[in-house]
């Protein structure tokens, strides 16, 4: 029980576009214990997305997986046969979307949906489908789910459609469930009811959750750990109270400085200056370096010059940032 | 009733920039293919009432469906209201000719959440950003290029940019086009409609001073619609918060985040993810969703989700009136 879950090393995911290279993740390495979530945030771009869907085999041309491993419960998944990862996606890593209504089929009903996703991993019968399907409907607190379960995707609001994919997902009984942004296109009322019933799935079943998300309040809410994405880099890891309290990489720092809430009201935010890198035109050195006040005032050189190992100034908490190699 | 034409600003705010009284905008809703006959309208907004000074920022918030949007537009007459009343510095909005009209929309402005809807494909976002001059009529075509610039230049933008299209700037560039094209032509208020909830966080953060600085130097006043609380605490000198076309509250924003006069503004609040992980929070899980607007609860709007709801709840429709200095609400426990 102490080998990790999913155990992610040296991942690079590029896309061979007319324009050139584009390193969508470049050098990802992270775990995940059973029972456990963790949050991977970054903003628009950064490669969280890329890495989610390179761990459930989803990377189709003109992206691949040039480098790394992905070892799930001891199968190693990059390289591995449609028929391997067939018996691992779904049953065993199941994924869930911003835009549950795009995921779903909108001329099946939400029963028949549900029963696919059984029909794969259980030897049930339709009828015993049809009476798992109510009760997952219930699961994820969907009230009347005889009459549900007759609906058709269209049918429901985005709350509702977002607890039919957990349905789905839970479907198979997973040992790993990937949320890519799955509160996103919610209200917050709706958001913190889905968040709700997460945390209660990861610790009735046990499940480990990747949350992927822009929203540091949405980490802070379930996640026990994060890592912080950059450029299609882990630049940090780190528990949620180190996130909160200590975070070390400037990035980190700038994006927790950089909510409202951290300064006075009505008066100016701290701001990150410039934006996101062209993942075309990555800068030589750390990709966070022309961005990187600390930097400057340091006036440190090697930042433009070569890019950053990932050090663990602290136990449990890594950081890939010259200042604190 | 509900539609009380009180205000929902403190009276010492000073006197009214925009004053809007019994908002109501109800849809039609066509139903039954060709056989079309009209189900109950959608009561979008339903009796809205509140006042922005000059210089102030109201923060109006609530869940998607509650109407917010539909009073932005109808504060611009964009849309039509179907009823109440919207003055302008003292115009009355619904009712100005097409002369007056005119003049009106120079001294109010709106920026979407999507900044490349509100833009042509085809044109420089320079020639975008000055054609509000020409319609205008206040400047010649060499003019508006020049003030366009000067406008881009403002919020951020560089000459070379001004020559862009649409399709070459990022997203947080394009807002600030927004903002430009709102900004040229000297506004007194500026309608933003979620204008940052496109943007990643670090961008985010750079437009929200954009607009507070353009606020301190103008003076401007804003009616700020958003989904992200947080944001709207920080920004605005009041807040509403809107449930089903109405407005259920009122109050300075800090005293309306800090103590909740009503149900709902407390369940809404509740929802927002913590500040810190180690914040110890109640959080108060609502019933059901958001009903439909076509066929709103008799009684309170928001009853049948009230964790706190008596049985007159669901009788009679609580008055939207002042429970203290500055705040205001519609709720019986206040009485």
């Amino acid at each position: 029980m102490n080998e990790p879950l999913l155990r992610v090393e040296g991942l690079r995911t590029h896309f061979f576009v007319d324009a050139g290279v584009v390193k969508a993740v470049d050098g990802v390495s992270f775990e995940i214990r059973r029972g456990e979530i963790v949050g991977l945030v970054g903003e628009s771009g950064c490669g969280k997305t890329v890495t989610s869907l390179s761990i459930a085999g989803l990377i189709e041309p003109p992206g691949r997986i040039v480098d790394g491993s992905v070892r799930f419960d001891g199968t190693e998944l990059v390289g591995a046969s449609e028929r391997v990862l067939n018996s691992v996606r779904g049953p065993r890593i199941a994924m869930i979307f911003q835009q549950p209504r795009a995921s779903l089929d909108p001329v099946m009903s939400v029963g028949r949906q549900i029963g696919q996703a059984l029909k794969s991993g259980t030897g049930l019968d339709r009828s015993a489908r049809r009476r798992r399907a109510v009760e997952l409907l219930d699961r994820v607190g969907i009230s009347d789910p005889h009459r549900r379960v007759r609906e058709y995707p269209h049918q429901l609001s985005g709350g509702m459609a977002q607890r039919v994919m957990i349905a789905i997902a839970l479907a198979g009984e997973p040992d790993l469930l990937i949320a890519d942004e799955p509160t996103t296109a919610l209200d917050v009322t709706v958001q913190a009811q889905i968040l709700e019933l997460l945390r209660e799935l990861q610790s009735a079943n046990g499940m480990a959750v990747i949350l992927i998300t822009h929203d540091l309040g949405v980490v802070a809410e379930i996640a026990d750990r994060a890592a912080v994405m950059y450029a299609g880099r882990i630049v940090e890891e780190c528990t949620i109270s180190e996130l909160y309290d200590a975070p070390l990489h400037p990035y980190t720092v700038g994006l927790m400085e950089s909510r409202p809430a951290a300064s006075q009201s009505k008066s100016r935010l701290t701001v990150i200056p410039g934006s996101v890198p062209v993942p075309l035109d990555l800068p030589v050195g750390c990709s966070f370096a022309p961005r990187c006040a600390p930097r400057v005032e340091g006036g440190l050189t090697v930042c433009t010059e070569q890019a950053p190992e990932s050090v663990s100034p602290r136990d449990g908490h890594r950081v890939r940032c010259w200042l604190h190699g | 009733m509900g539609s009380s034409p009180a205000s929902g600003t403190a009276a010492t705010a000073g006197p009214a920039l925009l004053e809007v009284t019994d908002l109501v905008k109800h849809y039609r809703i066509r139903s039954g293919g060709s056989m079309v006959r009209s189900g109950p309208p959608l009561r979008a907004v339903d009796g809205v009432s509140f006042r922005v000074a000059a210089g102030e920022t109201l923060g109006l918030v609530g869940e998607s469906g509650g109407g917010k949007t539909t009073v932005g537009l109808s504060v611009l007459r964009l849309i039509r209201p179907s009823g109440g009343s919207v003055t302008f510095e003292g115009r009355d909005v619904l009712a100005a000719g097409r002369t007056e009209m005119k003049a009106l929309r120079q001294r109010m402005q709106i920026v979407f959440q999507d900044p490349i809807g509100a833009l042509d494909p085809r044109k420089s976002v320079g020639d975008s950003v000055g054609e509000g001059l020409r319609i205008q009529g206040l400047a010649s075509r060499s003019e508006s290029r020049r003030r366009a610039v000067e406008a881009l230049d403002r919020v951020g933008l560089t000459a070379a940019q001004s020559r862009s299209l649409p399709h070459e700037l990022s997203g947080g560039q394009l807002q600030r086009v927004g903002i430009a094209r709102a900004l040229v032509l000297a506004p007194l208020l500026v309608v933003c409609d979620e204008p940052v909830s496109a943007l990643d966080v670090s961008i985010q953060a750079q437009i929200i001073n954009l607009l507070l600085d353009l606020q301190a130097e103008r003076g401007l006043a804003y009616l700020f619609i958003a989904h992200d609380l947080a944001l709207v605490r920080h920004i605005s000198d009041r807040v509403a918060v809107m449930y089903l076309g109405r407005i259920v509250e009122s109050a300075p924003a800090g005293e309306l985040f800090d103590s909740p006069a009503h149900p709902y503004t407390r369940a809404l609040l509740s929802a927002v993810p913590a500040d810190h992980p180690a914040a110890a929070r109640q959080r108060i899980v609502l019933r059901g969703e958001i009903p439909s607007a076509t066929a709103p609860p008799r009684g309170c709007p928001f009853a049948p989700r009230c964790p706190d709801a008596m049985a007159k709840c669901s009788q009679e429709t609580p008055a939207f009136k002042e429970v203290s200095p500055g705040r205001w609400a519609a709720c019986f426990l206040n009485d």
